[in-house]
């Protein structure tokens, strides 16, 4: 077989040049014409319909999670389908692909009728344009029921309600019981009680005491210790930036410390393998650890309990997340959805949620917290969660805080990994949140 | 004909198509060619459609606001002004780029001759040991990506910390150190591609004549002067490809990390941006945040990028030509 | 010397040179490192299969082992599913979607039948007609898809999502094969590869009255076999693997291709250990059929690649 004549990329190069020269111009005359045609705006300036004008037969919820949560949705759908006759389906896509698999929806105008997702997406996608106004519906069981903390959360600075929560993640302090039992050390309440124990255990022989598995070195994480510190990203009316304020700046100095000098691993590890080898006494988490530790480490009862972060010296309290819930704009049931939204809220939406996570041993907390001692959890993580849930703050509600948060993680990182200075990172960090103002 | 003497004039004396008569009205030559053009039509209409078309849509788009939803804005060149001078995970992304493709391209194809080299023959077990090699060619995707990411877990039970505590070191959280990101995805790139570009090299290998080197042995020429005098110059149309075509390959890597450093909605590029390359960049901008322009003008900057280097790697390779003879 | 001594010596014709009955120890010597190099290729894919066979406390022991003491195909099925402690394995996690991973499967196996089986076949029509016939036009065709190939292809990325939106073809499997049609590399390819056949066949063909399409279907495609098996095989693995367009257009589980049900594994490896096994059993199952695939048409592959470097 004769091989062919030398790389023919050498002629190729010269005419490429010329070539997309000369197309350019033409082709974006043409392409004008075309995307004019075919982006339409977002919509949700609609008038508002009732379920009774849409008279649709489905709904479809994409639900951002995995699939164990679905059920817990179908309930309440399958309360609604008896009620009203429409038929609720409900999909479940991945946390990592959520956020540009919705945007795409909204972009195509061909998505689903709900959508739910981080808490901070309700305000995010509402303000492009993709989500309609809670407020516009009839929805008598929303207002009075949602948490303090995550309502300052969820209502966009114009004082639209784009999203109310669905369900709710907090960050708890897991522990093994037994082990502080046996060095005979108290459950910390406080920093300094922390420190105090990380210290006994580390001279007990235990190498790394402490373990944060949400997002070691990611805002999440560090928000808990900011917020105890007394810090907060916003001031109230979202006006100005203050994450560069001296109690930002001292719960950064504590968060770091952690990993510099108490050895906790800046990569999320596993929280039940790390308890069930003994290699971590606390960690920190999201509330999901609950049925990890319960179903999937039954060896471990017994030996471990939870309780709230302890606290700084401003605030008790830790970061509370979840899933917001919305109507998409492009919706053809947006009366009809919204409808279904606020059942999710009422008792009998909540009692559906609830016996159904019983069931299958999947922790559900409801968006509302009168009903969170009807939780499946043992008496000690009830109270736990309880506490946790009085005390606990959401994410800013102020539109630069979605599009800042990658810089405000590199700034973070940057502390961590690079050991630069808390107030130059956060004066960076300052910057990136000013930029998205 | 025409097109067959200045593309291949090597070929020239090949008996070439039917020669086009020149006679006859345009109608009977549309008789005489409309098959053809019928059998070029539908490579061509999807070629313009989803390939041209679209390039100048992308163009246009990189000279936008365009966000995906409010109509697009025409803004001039800003969006490549903000690229080139402004924004710092933009310049963190090409330099871990240029990282990663400097450590692949080189360490890939130098390991592939080497193994080429040893194993070139039709024995058995260079036959077997070729196929292991070439093994990860076949098996690359996302599957392997996830092996990839198990290995290097921060926990004590992965594969990266038991190796090296074995060899007496302390568990590390890989994925979470910035220093080892970029080392991270130019091992797996090398042991992706090393044995490809050996099957390259093996093929060019076993095409010098045997004669070259009896001749060269006669001479009184050491191994190491027959490979540096005979085998490379031999090998350079093979080597210049197997370069060209890594180096396009590895600016575009974009799996791996999105797969090994994803953590959370919204973040990509590991931490503090360690494993940010440009094309994790290009699908965090254009869909996670639905900066379209901006987006299309990161691929643009990609393609100059590019487009530049096979250029400059094309002048060197033909400098040595020259240089030979 | 220059690139025509290589082209005068033929390529695959030429016998390596025979094993030498002599044992060269310094050169084994020099090998060692390398033999250890076949051991570091394999480890990940020793590590992926006892993973897949390994039970959950056996995954999460330290240190590892390297053989599955109590070899279980929980990640794959498990029976006792609903208990405590047992695995969702991966032909039950998709219960909601009709067929569950083996739907994966066939979207992938679907997809890059059609997309390779269509895009050799308009390739080949292409390739026939610019070498073939005396058209004219044919080098501005030919120049503009050569030049095409100098552009990466997330430079029509956003673009192409966009057209496929507005066209209604996202979460389909029509928006998964069309875009991906037309592939000018196989173009390119297949016109060098013409390039070296000579024309005398076709000649005769046309002398006798044969039509044009006929001679494409009798008498090039069987010519080209070689060419269009070793473009079949890049193809077929490019969309075995295909991951980022998916990504971007695939929203409904049911079109979910392999590496997207892979994908959506990863995520759940941080949240619980027991989902690594499955991922690992995914993996396997996923990436067995292009080694099984490697392994018998090993000849085509090797020779394919091969054919590349020297054809272009």
């Amino acid at each position: 077989m004769p091989a062919g004549g030398p790389l023919p990329l050498n002629g190729v190069n010269v005419t490429v040049i010329s070539r997309t020269k000369r197309f350019g111009a033409a082709a974006a005359a043409a392409a004008i014409a075309l995307t004019a045609a075919a982006c339409s705006d977002g919509g949700g300036g609609q008038d508002a319909t009732s379920m009774e004008e849409e008279n649709v037969d489905s709904i479809t919820v994409w639900h951002t999670g995995d699939a164990t949560q679905l059920p817990m949705i179908e309930a309440v759908g399958k309360l609604f389908e008896e009620e009203h006759g429409v038929k609720v389906e409900v999909e479940a896509i991945d946390w990592a692909d959520a956020h540009a698999k919705i945007l795409t929806a909204i972009q195509s105008q061909d998505g689903p009728d709900i959508f739910t997702g981080g808490l901070s997406w309700g305000i995010e996608f509402g303000e492009l344009g993709g989500l309609v106004d809670l407020r516009q519906y009839e929805t008598e069981n929303l207002e009075s029921n949602v948490i303090d903390g995550l309502w300052q959360s969820i209502e966009s600075p114009g004082g639209e309600l784009y999203g109310v929560p669905l369900n709710m993640t907090t960050y708890s302090m897991y522990y093994r019981s037994d082990i502080l039992e046996a060095e005979g050390i108290a459950v910390p309440a406080t920093w300094e009680e922390m420190d105090a124990a990380i210290t006994e255990l580390q001279g007990a022989g235990y190498a790394t005491p402490f373990a944060a598995t949400w997002e070691p070195i990611g805002w999440l994480d560090w928000f808990n210790y900011m917020h105890q510190a007394g810090g907060t990203l916003y001031s109230e009316d979202c006006s100005e930036v203050t994450i560069d304020s001296p109690e930002v700046a001292l719960g950064t100095e504590y968060w770091a410390k952690r990993f510099s000098e108490q050895n906790v691993p800046t990569d999320q590890p596993d929280l039940g393998a790390g308890f069930s080898a003994g290699e971590y006494v606390f960690a920190t988490g999201g509330s999901w650890n609950y049925d990890t530790l319960t179903v999937g480490f039954p060896e471990l009862a017994g030996k471990w309990s939870s309780a709230p972060l302890p606290a700084g010296p401003a605030n008790a309290g830790s970061f509370i997340g979840g899933n917001v819930m919305g109507v998409m704009a492009q919706s053809e049931a947006p009366g009809t959805s919204a409808a279904f939204i606020d059942m999710v809220y009422s008792d009998a939406g909540v009692d559906a949620m609830l016996t159904t996570a019983a069931e299958n041993n999947v922790l559900w907390l409801p968006p509302r917290t009168d009903k969170v001692a009807d939780t499946h959890l043992d008496d000690a993580n009830k109270q736990a969660l309880t506490t946790i849930f009085e005390t606990s703050v959401g994410p800013p509600n102020c539109t630069g805080w979605e599009p800042s948060s990658p810089d405000v993680q590199l700034a973070l990182q940057s502390i961590v990994l690079e050991g630069v200075p808390v107030e130059e990172a956060l004066a960076n960090a300052k910057t990136a949140m000013e930029a998205n103002q | 004909m025409t097109l067959k003497q200045t593309a291949d004039p090597e070929r020239a004396a090949a008996p070439g198509p039917a020669p086009a008569p020149r006679r006859g009205r345009p109608s009977h030559r549309l008789q005489r060619y409309g098959p053809a053009y019928a059998m070029l039509l539908p490579f061509a209409l999807l070629f313009i459609v989803f390939l041209i078309f679209p390039l100048g849509r992308s163009f246009y788009y990189s000279l936008t606001d365009f966000n995906g939803i409010k109509a697009p804005e025409f803004v001039g060149f800003q969006n490549f002004s903000e690229l080139i001078v402004n924004d710092d995970r933009f310049h963190k992304a090409i330099w871990n780029t240029v990282k990663y493709v400097l450590g692949s391209v080189i360490l890939t194809i130098a390991l592939g001759l080497v193994l080429a080299i040893a194993f070139k023959t039709t024995s058995l077990r260079d036959r077997v040991l070729r196929t292991i090699f070439f093994l990860p060619s076949v098996s690359a995707g996302v599957g392997v990506i996830l092996v990839w990411r198990w290995i290097f877990m921060v926990d004590s039970w992965g594969l990266g910390n038991t190796v090296v505590r074995f060899f007496g070191g302390e568990n590390r959280a890989w994925l979470a150190e910035p220093g080892v990101s970029i080392p991270i995805l130019t091992t797996m790139a090398v042991w992706g591609g090393a044995g490809y570009a050996m099957v390259l090299f093996v093929a060019g290998i076993n095409a010098i004549p045997d004669e070259l080197y009896e001749q060269a042995s006669i001479d009184g020429a050491s191994k190491a002067r027959q490979f540096w005098h005979i085998t490379l110059p031999l090998l350079r149309p093979v080597l210049v490809f197997v370069v060209i075509t890594s180096t396009i390959g590895a600016f575009q890597i974009f799996e791996p990390v999105y797969l090994l450093w994803r953590r959370s909605a919204s973040i990509v590029g590991g931490p503090l941006d360690s494993a940010l390359t440009i094309v994790p960049y290009l699908y965090d901008m254009g869909f996670n945040r639905f900066q379209l322009g901006y987006a299309s003008a990161i691929a643009w900057v990609l393609f100059l990028i590019i487009f530049l280097v096979t250029l400059v790697q094309l002048r060197v390779t033909k400098t040595f030509k020259e240089f030979d003879r | 010397m220059s690139v025509k001594t290589l082209a005068s010596a033929g390529t695959a014709t030429k016998r390596p040179t025979p094993f030498k009955r002599r044992v060269n120890w310094a050169a084994e010597l020099a090998r060692l490192p390398l033999y250890l190099w076949a051991l570091v290729v394999l480890i990940p894919f020793w590590w992926m299969i006892i993973a897949a066979f390994k039970t959950v406390p056996e995954l999460m022991k330290n240190p590892p082992t390297f053989f599955p003491q109590d070899p279980s195909l929980d990640s794959f099925y498990d029976p006792t599913l609903g208990n405590k402690d047992s695995v969702e394995g991966v032909f039950q996690r998709w219960d909601e979607v009709a067929g569950g991973f083996l739907r994966f499967a066939f979207n992938s196996f679907w997809i890059t039948v059609t997309v390779t089986v269509i895009s050799l076949l308009i390739a080949s029509l292409a390739a026939y007609m610019l070498t073939k016939t005396a058209a004219p036009g044919r080098r501005i065709v030919f120049v503009t898809i050569i030049s095409s190939m100098m552009i990466p292809w997330q430079v029509s990325l956003i673009p192409n999502y966009l057209l496929t939106s507005d066209l209604g073809m996202t979460d389909s499997y029509l928006g998964y094969i069309i875009p991906g049609l037309a592939k000018a590399f196989v173009v390119f390819f297949l016109v060098q590869y013409l390039r070296s056949i000579p024309d005398d066949l076709v000649h005769a063909a046309r002398v006798d009255g044969a039509s044009e399409w006929r001679i494409w279907w009798q008498i090039i495609l069987p010519l080209l076999r070689p060419a269009l098996a070793a473009m079949a095989i890049f193809v077929a693995l490019g969309e075995w693997n295909n991951f980022l367009w998916p990504l971007i257009i695939i929203r409904t589980d049911e079109l979910f291709n392999l590496p997207m049900a892979l994908s959506s594994l990863n995520n759940s490896i941080v949240s619980s250990p027991g989902s690594m096994g499955v991922a690992m059993a995914a993996s396997l199952l996923a990436t067995l059929p292009t080694v099984v695939f490697f392994f018998l048409f090993q000849k085509h592959f090797i020779k394919g690649i091969a054919l590349s470097g020297i054809k272009a």
